[in-house]
């Protein structure tokens, strides 16, 4: 027999072994590999007074629900059937026996490698070996300890949902079906990872997904293998093909309606176990300005603060590059009592300007990660600290002059509005490359570099689709995508589904007439 | 559906058309018309309006009979495969000249107004740096990037240039209707060779997705970057009057600074022009590179094509260096339209439409052209 | 060998923008000139620029002047820029200068004014929208004046001309390009408006006529009031023009100026006949209480009115035609835009004269007909 090292797959870390039909062998083979956990609670036990035959049981302890397995398994096995009947003659009647009247619970599967056994008691579920049969039974007891339903903390609303995904896979698959109630919608579920064998689940909705994304997202699944993911950002980086872009090319939200109405849209939604984040695939630019506060607010204000979304989205990123170009190269185009009391503030400042504007941002960021790092209250009291004070003693010790702290904060606060977090981050570095740029060049330069900026998000592609969608391309889906980009129209103007969905499923609304 | 099949939809054609037409000539574009015919010169723009419709005619028609050909292609086919060579290397080399002048009138603009000090050669040779990153990713992205750069530096072109039109004043643009015949003809044929950017349609063709409906589109958007024209020109002769119109080199860029938008805070706008030009004329220089990218690669055969750009950033440089100051470019501009500007816009793709209905080649196009 | 070379890339391209290449410049290095004043002394050309001085300009603390003003001498203007900056820690901007002000002696040489004027256009530094101004006495003065305590004259002059607050002066004002435009068209001719400084006050006085390129003669301010009614709107212009008729004992304001211009070919001489016609609109804003017991003078029906019109037309046209005659006369330059018409209705005529204007229009039999109409009295009969 061959070591248990040897007995794991080098590639998938898979078990390659069988049951067998002796108890007694199989509770060493199983003993053997669980070797040194004695977190595994394993118990012999007689099935049955008079015929009786010899049942193992072998689960993680505060990995079940334990009245599960007390109630509707060993009180049911060891209690209850006292007798194991008589006419049983062949040994698969008394496995068929256990299996479909001694077990309480509806979720009992067969098992027959040590693999998927020893993957079950791994994962929170319940295993029962026979004397005599070479398959064993699975019971799901899975009931770990878990944080909940709470409410999102990266993506809060005013008005709607407080509900948030949770660590458990079931959890947040569970809370997506809530909202979509029809038979079509799927729930595949596979494993990535050869140790950590994290549960993933593919979710879309049959008819409306194109079959090739679908198609596209299991060749990019397939494409790897890795040790663990601990988390969606890992399996994101993974499944991307240009992974030198900062800009984030699928959506990750904690937010099961946003799931929801992606899904309707004919997106696909992979749910990673251990993780609140849910990957939706593809994405398009727009998807990341849009909230899902927007449709719930009437559509004047959503639609105003849509347009404050984009103009806070070009501030992030450009406002800093064009204070350098104006102040130091083109003082031209700045009214003059502007000029002047820039001008006036600035004397006595002993860097130039470019260097000025990246000590102020320098500090920002600094802030914003320490901000991160400390717990709730202390973080904040930080970062208003961090902000006020020390930009004030700096300007009063004429290290800056105010108008950089000014556009600094402004700055800040603009990627702030952003919905999405690894958006607004993107963003945070490419404004540093306009700062370069802006800083050489001048107002020439500064433009250059956006040029370079908008021509690699041109070519960038989100499993296939162009991810500048609304705003180039448009004609394909005849227009209807940018309807949902800058405003918010009212939602009778929203008939048909945009460019993700197949072509012949677009209609979505339609008004009733009297 | 968005596989990476390269192909264009006649929109986004259209849209580079008007960035590429619109911005070869439109900066000088008034010290032109009134070089030639003083203040009626806006009756030269639409001469020329006609002419480029007669060009881009024949040369669309040439093309859908060969929709999955550019030129390279069909004329070898057409003609004998030699002299097909030779007038694809003309092309070439017509493009290769055309661009370096396009890049260094473009940078001796941006160094007079933006960037006093700055060495030319660093100038444009971040233009072209850009440029060739742009070439390496395709027609598709070209034509997407188009479709933002429309919108980002042509529309407040448009906007500023409206806000312009209440300060015209009438008696600069009269007497009206002086023009002698000789002017006239001189002029729009002038003009319309020096509109660049009608030869992009040998090669955008096979790139599009339906080329049926290429022709109407062509003409519309001629007849609109003809309306342009006639407003900046309207504009500038209206607020300068042509003498002086004549005396500036880049009259456009001056009219920027005397225009008051109501509620603008911005004193002078020649710098906020300058951040759109730079815009669209990359879209320019790109036109030309991408296309003498393309040409090389199809008449050499080569499948992979990203290295002719490394090769073709040094040969447009070094042309672009060559005129020794502001005069001389214009100069060489002005001869080099002269001379080669018109053989590619009528006799050669006339001459291939007769020879190639003479032997009954290509796709006959059945559909009407509604 | 690949990494050496990225890494070479990023070294340089950080350190090539951190320290900003060839034409960065700090902003508080940099010396804004509001005002530029010319004006020659001797042989030499000089420059006057009235530099801000910024921490008291802005209230940002600070003592002393609001402004520096600063004097250097050249050949050029360009050879006085740079001489400038031989004695300035800051390098002399022009980004937002505001106007420009030529002084007496610089008027009367004419090649210093073709020179200034090439320099002013063919310069990217320079806005065609500055405003050009005449002065009296020399340039220096005007700009070293402090008409309201402290505030920098420049800035003092540039806001009276422009904005909507400046209602009177904005018929007056002209641009670099104004003045190019007509210098070029007519080979040199143009008008300014004339700053004076007197009595602590910095006033306009009228307008400077130049011909040649040299100064001609000037307007004054009565003389402004009819060759404003002949200006009229007709021209193009926007702003709407409150004129006034002072007459004896009555003040009539203009609203509304229609001007209609005839050109023919004269049948006595050699020249054109040109009949101008103005059509008014107004109000009476002006009058006497009546003195005398039994005269009751009110303009309250029809009657009167008509009679008060035919009063204004004889006053308003006898006025106009005097000045007329002396623009005709002494100063012999079109600045009754007289041409703009022309080229507008008989193109064919334009042509035909158009490189002997000066002297038909010197010659011509200019007959001005007015017709003023009463629209409102005020408030009172």
């Amino acid at each position: 027999m061959k070591s248990f090292n040897e007995l794991h797959n080098k590639e998938t870390n898979k078990i390659e072994l069988d049951l067998v039909k002796n108890l007694d062998k199989n509770i060493k083979i199983f003993e053997d590999f669980f070797n040194n956990c004695d977190d595994v609670i394993k118990k012999k036990f007689q099935i049955g007074e008079i015929n009786s035959v010899w049942g193992y049981i072998s689960y993680i302890d505060s990995m079940v629900n334990r009245d599960v397995v007390e109630d509707s398994i060993l009180e049911q096995m060891i209690e209850e059937i006292k007798n194991v009947p008589k006419n049983i003659s062949e040994d698969t009647n008394l496995f068929e026996f256990v299996k479909n009247y001694a077990i309480a619970t509806a979720d009992v599967k067969e098992i027959n490698t040590f693999d998927e056994a020893c993957l079950a008691v791994l994962s929170g579920d319940t295993v029962l070996f026979i004397d005599g049969f070479d398959k064993a039974l699975k019971i799901a007891t899975k009931g770990w300890p878990n944080r909940g339903v709470q409410e999102p903390d990266t993506e809060g609303v005013v008005r709607g949902s407080k509900e948030g995904f949770s660590e458990a896979l079931r959890i947040n698959t569970v809370l997506v079906r809530r909202r979509i109630r029809d038979t079509k919608l799927k729930v595949r579920q596979e494993q990535v990872g050869t140790r950590s064998r994290t549960d993933i689940a593919i979710m879309y909705i049959e008819d409306l997904a194109r079959k090739e994304v679908l198609k596209e997202i299991d060749v990019r699944l397939h494409s790897f293998s890795i040790d663990a993911i601990y988390e969606s950002g890992m399996l994101e980086e993974l499944m991307e093909k240009e992974w030198l872009s900062p800009f984030p090319k699928a959506q990750v939200t904690q937010r099961p309606d946003k799931v929801a109405s992606a899904l309707l849209e004919g997106r696909v939604a992979i749910v990673v176990d251990n993780t609140p984040f849910v990957l939706l695939f593809p994405t398009t630019i727009n998807c990341f300005f849009q909230s899902s506060e927007d449709y719930y607010q009437g559509f004047l204000f959503a639609s105003f603060i849509r347009v404050l979304r984009y103009a806070s989205a070009v501030m992030a990123v450009g406002l800093p590059g064009l204070y350098i170009a104006l102040t130091c190269f083109h003082t031209s185009m700045i009214p003059s009592e502007l000029v002047y009391s820039i001008a006036a503030a600035r004397q006595g400042v002993p860097f130039p300007t470019i260097i000025e504007v990246l000590i102020i941002e320098l500090e920002f960021e600094f802030l914003r990660e320490a901000a991160v790092r400390l717990p709730g209250s202390i973080g904040s009291t930080i970062s208003i600290v961090g902000g006020l004070v020390i930009g004030q003693a700096a300007v009063s010790a004429n290290l800056v002059s105010p108008l950089v702290i000014v556009i600094v904060a402004i700055t800040a606060i603009a990627s702030f509005s952003i919905p999405n977090y690894t958006l607004a981050n993107a963003y945070r570095i490419i404004k540093f490359w306009i700062i370069l740029g802006a800083g050489t060049l001048g107002l020439y330069g500064f433009w250059l570099s956006i040029l370079v900026v908008l021509i690699h998000l041109v070519a960038l592609k989100s499993v296939n689709f162009p991810y500048l969608m609304p705003f180039v391309a448009d004609d394909v889906n005849g227009g209807q995508d940018l309807k949902d980009s800058f405003f918010r129209l009212p939602i009778i103007y929203y008939r048909t589904r945009p460019i993700f969905a197949k072509k012949s499923e677009r209609r979505r609304f339609k008004l009733n007439h009297k | 559906m968005f596989s990476n099949n390269d192909k264009i939809s006649i929109r986004q054609l259209q849209i580079l058309l008007i960035l590429t037409l619109f911005t070869s000539v439109s900066l000088t574009l008034p010290r032109i018309t009134s070089e030639f015919a003083d203040q009626n010169g806006w009756i030269l723009i639409i001469g020329a309006a006609i002419l480029t419709m007669i060009y881009s005619y024949i040369i669309t028609t040439l093309g859908k009979m060969f929709p999955d050909q550019t030129i390279v292609e069909y004329s070898q086919k057409i003609l004998t495969k030699p002299i097909g060579i030779i007038i694809s290397s003309l092309l070439i080399a017509k493009l290769v000249l055309f661009g370096s002048l396009e890049l260094r009138v473009f940078g001796e603009l941006v160094k007079q107004t933006l960037l006093k000090n700055t060495p030319i050669e660093f100038i444009m040779i971040t233009m072209l740096f850009t440029v060739v990153y742009l070439t390496r990713k395709g027609y598709e992205a070209r034509a997407r990037l188009g479709e933002l750069i429309i919108f980002l530096g042509l529309i407040p072109i448009i906007l500023v240039l409206i806000f312009a039109l209440q300060d015209i004043e009438l008696d600069r643009l009269a007497p009206f209707f002086t023009i002698k015949a000789k002017d006239f003809i001189a002029g729009s044929y002038y003009i319309s060779i020096a509109m660049v950017g009608i030869e992009s349609l040998y090669i955008a063709i096979p790139f599009l997705r339906n080329p049926k409906k290429v022709t109407k589109a062509v003409i519309h958007t001629v007849l609109f970057v003809a309306a342009l024209n006639l407003m900046i020109n309207f504009i500038t002769i209206g607020l300068f009057g042509s003498a002086e119109a004549a005396r500036e080199i880049w009259p456009v860029m001056a009219i920027m600074q005397v225009i008051e938008l109501p509620g603008s805070f911005i004193a002078r706008q020649d710098a906020l022009m300058m951040s759109f030009w730079i815009l669209t004329t990359f879209a320019l220089i790109n036109c030309y590179i991408f296309f003498i990218t393309i040409l090389t690669s199809r008449l050499i055969k080569s499948k992979e094509a990203n290295w002719i750009n490394l090769v073709i950033i040094p040969i447009v440089y070094g042309i672009s260096l060559i005129p020794n100051n502001v005069p001389h470019t214009f100069e060489m501009m002005k001869k080099a339209i002269q001379t080669f500007g018109f053989a590619f816009v009528l006799p050669v793709p006339v001459v291939l439409l007769v020879v190639a209905k003479i032997r009954k080649l290509g796709v006959k196009d059945e559909t009407n052209q509604n | 060998m690949k990494r050496i070379k990225i890494k070479g890339l990023i070294a340089c391209i950080i350190s090539l923008s951190l320290c900003g290449c060839w034409d960065k410049i700090e902003i508080n290095d940099r010396g804004f000139a509001i005002g530029i004043g010319l004006d020659k002394i001797g042989e030499q050309l000089q420059v006057t620029y009235t530099i801000p001085n910024l921490p008291v300009i802005t209230g940002q603390g600070g003592s002393g002047e609001q402004k520096f003003v600063k004097i250097s001498e050249g050949k050029t203007i360009h050879e006085a820029n740079k001489r400038f900056n031989l004695m300035s820690s800051n390098k002399l901007t022009f980004d937002h200068t505001k106007i420009i002000i030529l002084g007496k002696g610089f008027l009367q040489d004419e090649v210093e004014m073709r020179k200034a004027l090439d320099y002013l256009s063919r310069s990217p530094d320079y806005a065609l929208s500055l405003l050009v101004f005449t002065t009296d006495k020399t340039a220096q003065e005007i700009l070293e004046a402090k008409p309201n305590s402290d505030e920098p004259s420049s800035m003092f002059i540039d806001s009276m001309f422009s904005g909507t607050e400046a209602e009177e002066l904005n018929d007056y004002k002209t641009t670099l390009l104004d003045f190019l435009i007509s210098l070029i068209d007519t080979k040199g001719g143009g008008s300014l408006p004339l700053l004076s400084y007197k009595d602590k006050e910095i006033r306009m006085e009228g307008i400077t006529v130049i011909k040649d390129y040299i100064e001609c003669c000037t307007l004054s301010l009565e003389q402004l009031i009819p060759y404003n009614w002949i200006r009229g709107s007709g021209g193009g212009k926007k702003t709407i023009k409150k004129e006034e008729y002072i007459g004896k004992n009555i003040t009539y304001q203009i609203s509304q100026i229609r001007r209609n211009v005839e050109f023919k070919k004269s049948e006595t001489k050699q020249g054109l006949d040109i009949n101008i016609l103005l059509e008014m609109e107004g109000d009476i804003i002006e009058h006497e209480l009546s003195k005398d017991k039994n005269e009751d003078e009110d303009f309250f029906d029809e009657k009167s009115i008509k009679e008060m019109e035919k009063e204004l037309k004889d006053g308003m046209e006898e006025e106009v035609n005097m000045l007329v005659k002396f623009i005709q006369a002494e100063v012999g330059v079109d600045v009754l835009d007289l041409s703009k018409d022309l080229k507008i209705k008989e193109g064919k005529l334009w042509e035909e004269i158009k490189d002997n204007w000066v002297e038909y229009f010197a010659s011509a039999n200019i007959h001005v007909e007015i017709v003023p109409n009463i629209r409102r009295i005020g408030m009172t009969k």
